[in-house]
C-alpha cells in the first residue's frame, strides 16, 4: 500500500473517531459515504478503518480495568461471551462503513461516467 | 445482474438493515447505533467507572464552595460551610454514584415503575397505588410545603441531584439506562417522600389481622389467639425486665376448634424467623478499655447496589456525622458523630388496621356506611404510563376517612396505617446527628413517627439508651389491632397515639448493656398495653443477651464477632427434643437422624454438616404439627417451642390418621422424613454435600434482577434465627454492619455487601463483598479536617455555586 493511501486511511480513521466522539454513531455511515463518493479507494478500507477507529475508542478506557469488567458483565447480561459484544461493536461500525462507502463509491462512479 | 450490481445491492440492503438496527429497538435489544457507540453508548460506562483524581461541578445556590474528599474506600467526606450546602453536595455525590438506584427506588414508591421498565411492572405499580402510598406522598408533600423548613432539605437535596443530572456526560449515564434505552429523569423533592413511604411499607406493613382471621377460620378464635398471640411465650424484652434471664411463659395451647368467620385464603403471608436486625450497646464498666461500645446490623433485602451509601459530613461548629444514608434521603440514618452513636432495628409493632366496610355497591362503591349514615368515598382515577408515555391502564382508587379501600377475600376493607398519615421528618435525623449526648439525641428523635424503630443510642460519657420510637395508635375496646375491625361504626376508630413516656424504653440499665433484635419490646407483665402481635421468635435476642451477659470485658472485636455468631438457641431448644424422641424410635431412620443431630454442636458454621438435617426436621415438624391449618399461616417457632412442653396436646395429632399421635411420635416422624429427604437430595450424611455452605447462600440481586450484574450463590455462615440470620432465598441479610467505640477519639468499623458505586464496571461495585462474607469490618476513617485524610484521598471533588 502506498504511503498516500495509508495517510488517507489514517485521516479517515481520525475522521471516524472524531465524528463518533462529537457527533455519534451516524458519523460512520455519513463519512464513509462521502469517502466512497470522493475517492476511488476500495470500500473495505473504510470498513477496516471504521472498525479500527471504534476499537481505538474502546481501548481508551482499557487501563483502569473497567472495560474488562464491563465486557464480562455485559456478555453475561446478553448470555454471550463478553468478547462477542466487542466483536459485534467493531463489525457494526465496519459493516456500516463498508456498505456506505460502497454505495458512495457506486454513485461516484455513476456520476463520473 | 453483474457482480458489481450484486455487490451494490448487498451494500444497500446491509446499510438499510444496520441503520434500522442502529435506530430502532427490536424487542429486548436496544437501538444498536447509540448502544454500541464507544463514545456515547454502553461502552462509555467504563470511562465513568472510576473516581477521577479531581473533578469540579456546579450546584445552584451553594453559599460557599464545598470540597468532597473520597477516601480509599470510596467514602465521600463532605466539607461544607452550611448544612444546606452539605445536603446539596450529598445529593450530588449520591447521584454521581447511584443515579439509577435513585430513580428506580423513587418510582417504586410512586407506583410508576412502568414508566421506566414497561408494562410487566403494572401489577406492582397497581399494588403500590392501591395501598395508597403515592396518594399519601402527595398529601404529605402539600402539608410539608406549608412549613417551608420541612421542604428546605428536600429541595436542597434535589438541587444537588439535578445539578449532576443536568450536566451528565455520556460516560456518566448509568449502564441500566443504556440497557433500557431510557434517559435519567430529574429528581423531584417529593421523590424523597415516595422513598420514605416505600421504607414504611417494607418495615411496617403487616397482615396480623388477616393472619388471625385466616387461622380463626380454620381452627377457631381461641386457638388462633394462642397460635398468633399478642404476647410472645418467650420473654427477653428490649426494655430489660430485671430478671436477668429469659422467661418461658409456656402455657397449654387450647386444642384446635371449629372454624369461625370467613376464610381469607392466602390473603397475606410473611416469613418470620428468617430475617431481622440487631443492635446493642455496652456501658463502659462492661468493656475492656472502659469506653462505650455500640453495634448495629440492620437486616434487609440485599441488593446491588446496596440500599446504603456511606458518607461523612462535616459542617464547622454544626455537624460532624458519619454513617449510612439511603440514596434519595437528605440525611444519615444510622451512624455516629464524635460524641454519640446510634442504630435501629424494626419495632415490628402493629400500626395498621383493616376495617370491614359496608358499601353501597359491591362492585363500584361510591359511599360507605358509618354510624348509620352514608359517607362519600374519596375517589381518584389514576393512569399508568408506559415508557413511551402511552396510557397502559387506568384504576379507580377509593378512600374512606381511614384510608384506601380495597377488596380483600371478597370483602371491602379500608386500611388505616400510620405510614400513610405521618409526615416526612427530614429535620429530625439532621438535628439528632448534631447531638452531644444520649439525652439530646433522644430529645431530637422524640417526634419520630414512621416506621417505628428500636433506636439504640450511646454516648462518650458512658450513657446508653434504647427506645421503641414511632407512632403507636391507641385503639378502642380491648386495644387489639390484630383483629379485623367493624368499619360501620366510628367507635372502632383510633383514639389517638401513645404518649412518648409510654414507649418501651430503658436508660443506663443495671445490667450494663441493652439489646434489641425485633423481639417484643416490653414484658407484658410490666406493660400489658397492645403494641403488636405474632412477634418474631426471640431466638436472636436470646443469643445476643446470652453473649453479652457472659462478656464483662467487651471489645470492638468481640462485638464484630457477635454480629456473625453462628450459635442458635432455637437449635439448643429443639435438638435435645428430637434426639430424645428419636433414640426411642423402633425405626432405624429416626434413630440414625437422632444420632446425627446428637453429634452436632448446634452452630451454623459454614463447614457444619448437620444444620441441613435439622432445618429439614424443623420444616417437617412444623408442617405435621400445624396440619389443621392447612395451607394457611404457620405459627412462629416460639409457639412450636411452647407446644414442645406439652407432650399430649391435641395439636400433635395428625388429623389425617386414625391413631392419636403424641409429641414424640411426631418428632420421630419428622426426623425420619427429614433424613430420608435430605439423603435423597444430598446423598449420605458424611458427604461434602451436607456442608452448610453448600446449601445456604446469599443471593444479592441487581435492582433489575439481571444475574450477570448480581452476586449469587455466595456461601455464608448463619441460619434461620442465628444472630446473622439467613433466609431460604438468601435475599435478605446484614445490609450494614457497624461497631463504634466512643472514647476521646471515636473509632468505628463497618461494611456492607456491595460497594459505593452503582456502576457494575467499577472496582467499587463489589469491593466490600469479600470482607462482608468473611464477617470482618473495615476501619472507618473519620477525619476532623481535610488534612487528617492526607495519604488516604483517592479523589477530590470541588463544588461551586452555579446558576
Amino acid at each position: 500500500m502506498r504511503l498516500g493511501s495509508v495517510m488517507k486511511g489514517g485521516i479517515l480513521g481520525i475522521g471516524f473517531a472524531a465524528g463518533t466522539w462529537f457527533g455519534g454513531w451516524l458519523a460512520i455511515p455519513i463519512l464513509a459515504f462521502l469517502w466512497g463518493l470522493a475517492t476511488k479507494a476500495a470500500p473495505f478500507v473504510a470498513g477496516l478503518t471504521a472498525g479500527t477507529a471504534w476499537g481505538v475508542l474502546l481501548l481508551m478506557d482499557w487501563g483502569s480495568g473497567a472495560l474488562g469488567r464491563l465486557v464480562g458483565r455485559l456478555g453475561g447480561t446478553f448470555h454471550v461471551p463478553g468478547f462477542t459484544l466487542v466483536l459485534v461493536t467493531l463489525l457494526f461500525a465496519a459493516g456500516l462503513a463498508w456498505a456506505a462507502a460502497r454505495l458512495g463509491s457506486a454513485i461516484g462512479a455513476w456520476r463520473r461516467n | 445482474m453483474t457482480r458489481r450490481s450484486a455487490g451494490n445491492l448487498t451494500a444497500l440492503v446491509l446499510l438499510a438493515v444496520l441503520l434500522i438496527l442502529g435506530r430502532f429497538r427490536l424487542g429486548p435489544v436496544p437501538p444498536l447505533g447509540h448502544f454500541l457507540d464507544p463514545a456515547h453508548g454502553v461502552w462509555a460506562v467504563a470511562a465513568g467507572a472510576e473516581l477521577p483524581d479531581s473533578a469540579a461541578g456546579g450546584v445552584p445556590n451553594l453559599s460557599e464552595p464545598v470540597r468532597v474528599l473520597f477516601d480509599d474506600r470510596g467514602v465521600p467526606h463532605i466539607f461544607a460551610q452550611t448544612r444546606l450546602d452539605a445536603i446539596r453536595a450529598l445529593g450530588y455525590v449520591v447521584a454521581r454514584d447511584r443515579l439509577f438506584q435513585l430513580e428506580i427506588q423513587a418510582k417504586a414508591g410512586a407506583g410508576r415503575l412502568t414508566e421506566l421498565l414497561g408494562p410487566r411492572l403494572l401489577p406492582l405499580d397497581r399494588e403500590t397505588r392501591r395501598l395508597g402510598l403515592p396518594d399519601a406522598a402527595e398529601l404529605k408533600f402539600e402539608a410539608a410545603k406549608r412549613a417551608p423548613a420541612g421542604v428546605e432539605a428536600l429541595n436542597a437535596y434535589a438541587a444537588g441531584v439535578n445539578a449532576w443530572i443536568d450536566h451528565l456526560r455520556p460516560s456518566d449515564v448509568p449502564l441500566e439506562y443504556h440497557l433500557l434505552g431510557r434517559r435519567p429523569a430529574r429528581w423531584r423533592p417529593i421523590d424523597a417522600i415516595h422513598l420514605t413511604n416505600r421504607m414504611g411499607y417494607t418495615l411496617s406493613f403487616n397482615g396480623d389481622d388477616l393472619t388471625h382471621e385466616e387461622a380463626a377460620a380454620a381452627v377457631g378464635r381461641a386457638a388462633a389467639d394462642a397460635l398468633f398471640p399478642v404476647n410472645s411465650p418467650i420473654q427477653e424484652p428490649i426494655q430489660p425486665n430485671g430478671s436477668g434471664a429469659p422467661r418461658f411463659d409456656f402455657t397449654r395451647l387450647p386444642p384446635p376448634g371449629r372454624g369461625e368467620g370467613d376464610l381469607l385464603s392466602g390473603a397475606f403471608r410473611e416469613e418470620s424467623d428468617a430475617i431481622g436486625s440487631n443492635n446493642w450497646a455496652v456501658m463502659p464498666w462492661r468493656t475492656a478499655n472502659h469506653r462505650t461500645l455500640l453495634a448495629g446490623d440492620p437486616h434487609l433485602q440485599l441488593t446491588l447496589p446496596s440500599i446504603w451509601y456511606e458518607v461523612h459530613i462535616v459542617v464547622p461548629d454544626s455537624l460532624d456525622v458519619y454513617g449510612v444514608t439511603i440514596p434519595g434521603l437528605p440525611f444519615i440514618i444510622l451512624g455516629f458523630n464524635r460524641d454519640v452513636a446510634w442504630s435501629f432495628t424494626n419495632t415490628e409493632s402493629d400500626v395498621l388496621d383493616r376495617y370491614v366496610e359496608t358499601v353501597d355497591d359491591s362492585t363500584r362503591p361510591e359511599r360507605y356506611l358509618v354510624d348509620g349514615a352514608w359517607r362519600p368515598l374519596r375517589i381518584r382515577f389514576d393512569n399508568y404510563y408506559g415508557p413511551d408515555k402511552s396510557v397502559l391502564a387506568t384504576d379507580t382508587l377509593r378512600f374512606t376517612h381511614r384510608g384506601p379501600l380495597s377488596l380483600v377475600g371478597g370483602r371491602w376493607m379500608s386500611t388505616r396505617w400510620t405510614a400513610l398519615e405521618s409526615p416526612m421528618q427530614p429535620g429530625l435525623l439532621l438535628e439528632a446527628a448534631a447531638a452531644a449526648s444520649v439525652a439530646e439525641w433522644q430529645r431530637a428523635m422524640a417526634r419520630y413517627a414512621v416506621p417505628a424503630q428500636n433506636m439504640i443510642v450511646a454516648d462518650r460519657d458512658g450513657h446508653i439508651a434504647i427506645r421503641s420510637t414511632g407512632r403507636f395508635p391507641i385503639r378502642p375496646g380491648d386495644g387489639r389491632g390484630d383483629l379485623l375491625r367493624d368499619g360501620s361504626t366510628s367507635a372502632a376508630d383510633w383514639l389517638g397515639d401513645w404518649p412518648l413516656e409510654s414507649y418501651p424504653a430503658a436508660n443506663d440499665p443495671k445490667q450494663g448493656y441493652l439489646a434489641s433484635a425485633n423481639q417484643q419490646p416490653i414484658d407484658p407483665r410490666i406493660s400489658p398495653r397492645y403494641l403488636g402481635s405474632n412477634w418474631y421468635a426471640p431466638w436472636r435476642a436470646l443469643r445476643i443477651n446470652q453473649l453479652l451477659r457472659a462478656d464483662s470485658a467487651a471489645t470492638p472485636e468481640t462485638m464484630m464477632r457477635y454480629q456473625t455468631d453462628p450459635g442458635s438457641p432455637r437449635a439448643d431448644l429443639f435438638v435435645p427434643a428430637f434426639v430424645a424422641a428419636g433414640r426411642k424410635a423402633d425405626d432405624p431412620g429416626p434413630r440414625k437422624a437422632a444420632e446425627l443431630l446428637a453429634g452436632w454442636d448446634r452452630r451454623y458454621t459454614r463447614e457444619n454438616t448437620r444444620a441441613v438435617l435439622f432445618e429439614a426436621a424443623m420444616d417437617e415438624l412444623s408442617r405435621r404439627t400445624w396440619d389443621e391449618l392447612g395451607a394457611g399461616p404457620r405459627p412462629s417457632s416460639a409457639i412450636l417451642a411452647q407446644l414442645l412442653a406439652d407432650s399430649s396436646s391435641a395439636w400433635w395429632d395428625d388429623h389425617w390418621t386414625t391413631p392419636v399421635e403424641r409429641r414424640d411420635a411426631i418428632l420421630r416422624a419428622a426426623l425420619g422424613a427429614a433424613l430420608s429427604k435430605t439423603v435423597s437430595s444430598l446423598g449420605e450424611p458424611d458427604g461434602e454435600r451436607w456442608r452448610w455452605d453448600r446449601n445456604r447462600h446469599a443471593n444479592i440481586y441487581h435492582l433489575l434482577r439481571i444475574p450477570a450484574l448480581s452476586a449469587l450463590g455466595l456461601p455464608i455462615e448463619g441460619g434461620i434465627s442465628t444472630v446473622n440470620p439467613s433466609s431460604g432465598g438468601g435475599e435478605e441479610g446484614a445490609s450494614w454492619r457497624m461497631v463504634v467505640e466512643l472514647g476521646p477519639e471515636v473509632r468505628a468499623w463497618g461494611t456492607y455487601p456491595g460497594g459505593q458505586s452503582g456502576n457494575p464496571a467499577s472496582s467499587r461495585y463489589l469491593d466490600r463483598l469479600p470482607r462482608w462474607l468473611e464477617g470482618t469490618l473495615d476501619t472507618l476513617r473519620v477525619p476532623r479536617s481535610e488534612t487528617d485524610l492526607r495519604g488516604h484521598v483517592r479523589s477530590v471533588l470541588t463544588l461551586e455555586s452555579a446558576r
